[in-house]
């Protein structure tokens, strides 16, 4: 009779089966046995001993595990010269993978050393024996061997208990709760290197301690480690857990250990006493609840898969330093393989002295790697523990001066750009270098020109170039590069003022102008720059970045590679040459043999013309800035824009990119083009960092230095070095770090646990807008210039709608000063003007004085809400948006208020989502203000888009209006959907609970037929027969007629239900159906779907703006109805949404049509049931029915979340089917849905569902359903239940109990 | 050893002084401290464990 598996074997036996032939799972541990040993009396004793120990003997298959014996195993018998010799010996044994079908689990060794030593050895695969269970034995036979007496507990006791506990006696309920509760908001895990598959491969480092570590000790110090390599401030550790006290396995030899994810928070000012104390109480308070698989805990997080992770490193602190005699002989006993390792482990034992063990997953690590972890872990131990009660932080400062990332060495040398370019004009003079509005010019003139360049601006050092973008920029970038000078882009659109403060500065010996080349007084400066970029400094005034040509051709040689550009690449130029993404575009295109195409002004005018632009003149690759990235996602999710179709990569940096864009880019591009996001500061020549966004990834990463690139994390903060570092700033070197040259980047980061860095903010003030590095200290410099301003203070903001803006806030030196915009722009850059001022008597300042910038963050500067006052409204709410100004009048001229190239591509394509018609930003040009543009826009329907977006098609259009409709005795309802299992329900109650004619719209030939089908519909629910003549049949499709007519009443309740339908396919039917009934001005009862809620704790009774959490066409097409309702009602039009569940049929009746009975039926006729930890909320449909009517007969209006039972858990329920008589073993799911598919077409189809899911939906938060609290519910539990089944089995969705299938 | 030392060394161990009839498992004794105790006091970690008091301990390495 065959046993089921524990968790604890079934996760194990799993593991095997994932990874067949792999000796991963087996753990080996020798005695060293010294003194004089009887062979024959161990054999006997060790033959008992093994005997005795079922768990050893158990054969598993997936019907579960029988004990039987091992007959005739060996005990390997040999002579060893040394203890090394052995080590090998037994390190080839653990290659052997164990046949969990057919035993042996376990194999044994005597080797004889000499005669006075030898060697017992144990390999047993990990499914019969933990780390205790070799315990248990070593010391049974120790004890049969010199005669004393001894024995195990029961076995079949251990699986009793753990059938108890798993089957659900409350315990594991109670246990999970805690977990997941412990859990919640947790952190991935900090790891030390980048997570990668567990590997049949360990690498092992030994090491003796100089004291015993008690097991909090140990963990609190590898809890400072991870923190000081990593600068996490959470690092979650795994901690394994024998499991056996106050348990049946208490002298069972079994596998019966855990593993439990420990989180510990760390902070510089924490001590190892203090972290130890922590470390306690938390292994105290999680004690009673080590049981809890950890499996199951993962999938509770919904870690299970790829490289996501429960918990970091795991510390095992092993108290087997058992004394064993055998006889006189005594033994220590020596571990060889602990079995898998996920990450790393920190193993502390005793043999014969304190020893620490660190197994660390070969794919993941090193040897070197190991080993350098490894010294580190032991001397910050030896330091934290010579004083308990010092601050983490003095012991830790030269630690990190450890690389937490390196990108490798470089896979091409790094050559000079100079070289490059010479190369591919010589290897390929006729290609086209550079293009612009047709004309090109080929890689030989383009060398050509350059080198005369070269000429006229011999023998300097800088040269100033102050050209708009085009050939002639691009030449005498290239021809000063070509004479061995640095170039100093200067953007010709700067105010004069700013120009001459940084020639005043920078000193150039050349300036290049429209009007020709001119020498200047230069001051001397190093050899071998490459080119001085300004960006705005901490001091107030610009500093100017010194790059050299090694760190420029660093840079090349790294990141080519890294992009994969092509000579047959066709690059967009998109940057101000006075940016770096500039050197990017035109030094990795021409260093590949690339062509550069450069981008016009006319190019932005919208969007939609950019990519058009693009898509005609082929070009294959995209360098946005991330805020210009965000508008192109934007127009490309809605439709207005497509992605042109040579595009092969899209590279994006300059600000953090918004994990909703990234989500909407996957959607809208489908893998279609490659997206990178780069992050590196000037400072260290463009790029330091690249992430490619892949789908699926909640995070937006910035990704792992590109080749040559070192980074450290040093208190959050990171510091980058490597060859890509620029020199420094004109005036000052950068800092070092570790001795090395390196740059702080003032950036805070978080390395992932797949390596990946994320970024979190800035550490100082400084503050990004428009992709410019905003210093608030310039603008309050210049602020200051004003007579009327006595003092500033300026800070960054980030709206809810996610505009970035600065505020000021200034104390006039009387009257409010006027003016300050344009005093400004004489000054600054645009971007970097204040778009809102405030006026206040004092500035709010800290105790030391200093101006309070937190406090001046958090003061609310309303944008003014606006109304719908028609076009000029919208078109102001855009601007106010974008600009992240206040109190713009319709006269207000859009650029004189900031707007830039980004604003205007921001306001053109937000309007035209919003309008649904195309906006040229010409229009704007033209007409500045509002009210202008508001004239101005063109009249017109709604561009067709080309991929329908449930958020465009969430606009209401303006004809949608409340009409008087006139009053009616008896009133006629209009009700949808009534032939479907919530519409016979609906049509029922209304015909019970009001005397209201109902009009139903059938999709039939005829009325006769139609009103069959609702006869029909209300039968097989057994509901009461319609009565005559209160039910009036409309022969129509909603999704082809517009229904016309005056009801008191619209119920809204048809729609197209498929998980697995794309949006576009169910638009019709769902969303514009919706709209042609909103037209019938009637009022309006919408019954929606609580899956349209966002993720997150809790489910408001309100509506909710669009969310990732939208994922499949049915919830976009629900969210898009719920949204037109919404505004409807805003218009005016009395309007309610009720929210259902699941829907479960009435007492004793299914919808067999539902995912749940689809499972069950499949379920049954499997004869097994899916391992499902979720749970949902449920909605009677009788119930749905009575509440739908009641509150829109009390005049609802509003959200009404319809849940009025506590959510169902589905095993729950799938326990209650098997336990009404139907024999269903409980199955993993993967396991489940792959009977299925041998199943019958329905049973496949199911299947079908599972492979399709993304994954098990994400758990709803707790649902509000305050609204609908008076009436009442009958519950859902197992009499309900076993009367659901009753029904099956009289309809035959089911088999009779018993019923071979 | 004698009770007063059992006493002693198992207060060590826990930080705190249990009274006799107290659950050592209760007051922090984990399995890694029952593991030095069993080795220090030549007991079976089983037996510890089973009956997890001073006094049952103490009638344990009594004999």
């Amino acid at each position: 009779m065959a046993e089921p598996l524990t968790a604890a074997q079934l996760g194990i036996w799993t593991g095997q089966a994932l990874s067949p032939g792999s000796p991963v799972y087996n753990a080996g541990e020798y005695v060293d046995i010294r003194g004089a040993l009887d062979e024959r009396r161990f054999e006997a004793a060790l033959r008992e001993v093994i005997g005795a120990a079922p768990a050893l003997h158990a054969v598993f298959s997936d019907a579960g595990q029988v004990v039987r014996e091992t007959d005739g195993w060996p005990l390997h018998r040999l002579s060893a010269s040394s203890v090394e010799e052995a080590e090998a010996w037994m390190r080839e044994d653990l290659r052997v993978c164990a046949d969990l079908a057919a035993g042996p689990l376990f194999a044994q060794a005597l080797i004889r050393i000499d005669e006075d030593r030898h060697l017992w050895y144990q390999r047993i695969h990990h499914i019969a024996a933990d780390g205790y269970a070799f315990s248990l034995l070593a010391r049974r036979v120790a004890e049969a061997y010199s005669g004393r007496p001894g024995s195990f507990g029961s076995y079949a006791a251990v699986l009793e208990e753990a059938a108890r506990y798993e089957g659900g006696d409350g315990t594991r309920a109670r246990d999970r709760a805690y977990w997941v509760g412990r859990c919640a908001g947790m952190p991935a895990p900090p790891l030390l290197a980048p997570a990668a598959p567990v590997s049949g491969e360990v690498h092992r480092r030994t090491a003796k301690l100089p004291d015993r570590v008690p097991p909090e000790v140990a963990v609190a110090a590898t809890a400072a480690y991870l923190h000081a390599r990593t600068g996490a401030a959470e690092v979650v550790l795994g901690l394994p857990v024998m499991n056996r006290l106050g348990s049946a396995s208490l002298k069972v030899p079994c596998m019966a250990m855990n593993i439990v994810p420990l989180r510990v928070p760390v902070s510089p000012s924490d001590t190892l006493s203090s972290l130890a104390g922590h470390v306690a109480a938390e292994i105290r308070h999680g004690r009673p609840h080590h049981r809890y698989r950890y499996e199951w805990l993962r999938r509770d997080l919904g870690l299970v898969g790829g490289d996501r992770r429960l918990f970091g490193p795991v510390v095992n602190v092993l108290p087997f330093g058992y004394d064993l005699r055998f006889g006189e002989a005594r033994g220590t006993v020596h571990n060889v393989s602990a079995g898998p390792v996920e990450d790393l482990s920190i193993a502390v034992s005793d043999r014969g002295g304190p020893c620490a063990d660190f197994d660390a997953n070969a794919a993941a690590y090193s040897r070197d790697e190991l080993d350098a972890h490894a010294d580190g872990w032991l001397s910050l131990l030896q330091e934290l523990t010579a004083d308990p009660d010092q601050p983490l932080s003095r012991v830790w400062k030269p630690l990190t001066g450890g690389v937490v990332l390196d990108g490798g060495p470089l896979s091409v040398p790094a050559v000079p750009v100079a070289h490059l370019i010479a190369a591919q004009a010589a290897a390929g003079p006729h290609a086209v270098a550079v293009e612009q509005e047709g004309r090109r010019l080929t890689y030989r003139e383009l060398l050509t020109s350059a080198r005369a360049f070269a000429d006229r601006v011999a023998g300097a050092s800088l040269v100033a170039i102050m050209l708009p973008r085009g050939f002639d920029a691009v030449t005498a970038i290239v021809g000063t590069v070509l004479a061995g000078a640095a170039y100093l882009p200067l953007d010709p659109a700067w105010p004069r003022a700013r120009v001459d403060g940084i020639l005043a500065a920078a000193r150039p010996d050349v300036l290049v102008t429209a009007g020709g080349v001119e020498r200047r007084p230069g001051a001397p400066r190093d050899p071998g720059l490459a080119y001085v970029m300004y960006t705005s400094g901490s001091t107030g005034r610009p500093k100017g970045v010194a790059v050299g040509q090694e760190a420029l051709a660093h840079f090349v040689a790294g990141a080519t590679g890294v992009y994969g550009l092509r000579a047959d690449d066709r690059v967009l130029q998109f940057a101000p040459l006075h940016f770096d993404a500039s050197v990017e575009e035109i030094f990795l295109t021409l260093c590949a043999g690339a062509t550069l195409v450069l981008r016009t002004d006319e190019m932005l005018q919208s969007v939609g013309r950019l990519l058009q632009a693009c898509a005609d003149l082929g070009v294959t690759v995209l360098d946005l800035p991330t805020a210009f990235w965000h508008e192109v996602v934007y127009a490309l999710s809605t439709g207005t824009a497509a992605l042109p179709p040579r595009v092969r990569t899209v590279i994006i940096g300059g600000e953090a990119a918004l994990p909703e864009r990234v989500a909407r880019w996957h959607a809208a591009v489908r893998g279609s083009a490659r997206l990178l996001n780069t992050y590196g500061p000037t400072e260290a020549t463009v790029v330091a960092t690249v992430a490619e966004l892949v789908p699926g990834d909640p995070d937006v990463p910035i990704g792992r230095p590109l080749p040559g690139v070192r980074a450290a994390v040093v208190d959050g903060e990171l510091v980058l070095m490597g060859g890509g570092l620029a020199r420094g700033y004109l005036d000052a070197p950068f800092g070092s770090h570790a001795g090395e040259p390196a740059y702080r980047t003032g950036d805070r980061v978080r390395v992932r646990a797949d390596g990946a860095l994320l970024h979190l903010g800035r550490i100082d003030d400084e503050f990004k807008i428009s992709g410019h590095r905003v210093d608030p200290a310039e603008v309050e410099s210049a602020l200051l210039l004003h007579p009327g301003v006595r003092e500033a203070a300026v800070v960054g903001q980030v709206l809810d709608s996610g505009t970035r803006r600065l505020v000021a806030h200034v104390v006039p030196t009387g009257e409010e000063p006027s003016g300050l915009r344009e005093h400004l722009a004489g000054l600054l850059p645009a971007a970097v003007i204040p778009s809102a001022y405030v006026f206040t008597a004092t500035l709010p300042r800290t105790t030391s004085g200093k101006i309070d910038r937190s406090a001046l963050k958090a003061t609310a500067v309303e944008t003014a809400s606006r109304g719908d006052d028609g076009l000029v409204g919208v078109v102001l709410r855009v601007w106010e948006e974008v600009l992240g100004a206040t109190g713009i009048t319709p006269a207000d001229d859009f650029f004189q208020l900031g707007g830039q190239s980004l604003q205007t591509i921001q306001v053109v394509n937000r309007l035209a989502a919003e309008l649904g018609r195309d906006v040229p930003a010409t229009l704007l040009f033209r007409h500045p203000t509002a009210a202008a543009l508001a004239a101005a826009l063109p009249p017109g329907a709604r561009a067709t888009a080309e991929a329908p977006s449930h958020v465009a098609d969430a606009v209401l259009p303006p004809d949608v209006l409340p009409r008087a409709v006139p009053a009616t005795r008896p009133p006629t309802y209009l009700l949808t959907g009534a032939t479907g299992f919530v519409g016979a329900h609906l049509l029922s109650e209304l015909l019970t609970s009001t005397d209201a004619r109902i009009a139903c719209p059938v999709r039939a030939a005829d009325e006769p037929a139609a009103l069959q089908r609702l006869a029909d519909a209300l039968a097989a629910q057994g509901l009461p027969e319609l009565p005559r003549g209160r039910v009036l049949p409309i022969p129509a499709d909603l999704t082809k007629a517009e229904l016309t007519g005056d009801y008191q009443a619209v119920y809204h309740n048809a729609a197209v239900v498929s998980v697995t339908r794309p949006y576009s396919s169910m638009r019709a039917a769902n969303v514009t159906a919706t709209l042609d009934l909103l037209r019938l001005g009637a009022p309006f009862h919408y019954i929606s779907t609580l899956a349209v809620a966002a993720p997150g704790p809790s489910v408001p009774e309100e509506y909710v703006p669009p969310h990732p959490g939208l994922r499949d066409g049915y919830t976009q097409s629900k969210w898009a109805s719920e949204e037109l309702v919404r505004q409807a009602g805003e218009r005016g039009l009395h309007t309610a949404v009720y929210r259902l569940g699941r829907v479960a049929g009435a007492d004793g009746h299914v919808n067999p049509g539902d995912l749940f009975w689809r499972i069950v039926r499949a379920g049954v006729l499997a004869g097994a049931r899916p391992d499902l930890d979720l749970a949902e909320p449920w909605t009677p449909v009788d119930y749905a029915a009575r509440a739908v009517v009641t509150l829109s007969h009390a005049g609802a209006t509003g959200v009404h979340n319809l849940a009025p039972l506590p959510p169902v858990h589905l095993a729950e329920a799938l326990e209650w089917v098997a336990d009404d008589g139907y024999d269903l073993p409980v199955v993993p799911l993967d396991a489940w849905v792959r009977r299925l598919r041998n199943g019958d077409a329905e049973s496949a189809a199911t299947a079908a569902f599972f492979d399709l899911a993304t994954g098990p939906p994400p758990p709803m938060g707790h649902v509000h359903a305050g609204r609908s609290a008076g009436i009442p519910c009958p519950p859902i539990d197992r009499g309900t239940m076993r009367r659901y089944l009753a029904h099956c089995r009289a309809t035959g969705l089911l088999p009779a109990k018993g019923t071979p299938c | 050893m004698s009770d007063e030392e059992l006493r002693s060394y198992v207060g060590e161990l826990l930080g705190e002084q249990p009274g006799a009839d107290d659950d050592l498992l209760e007051l922090g004794m984990d399995s890694i401290r029952l593991m030095a105790v069993a080795d220090r006091l030549g007991a079976d970690f089983a037996d510890l464990a089973e009956r997890p008091t001073l006094r049952a301990w103490g009638e344990l390495i009594r004999g």
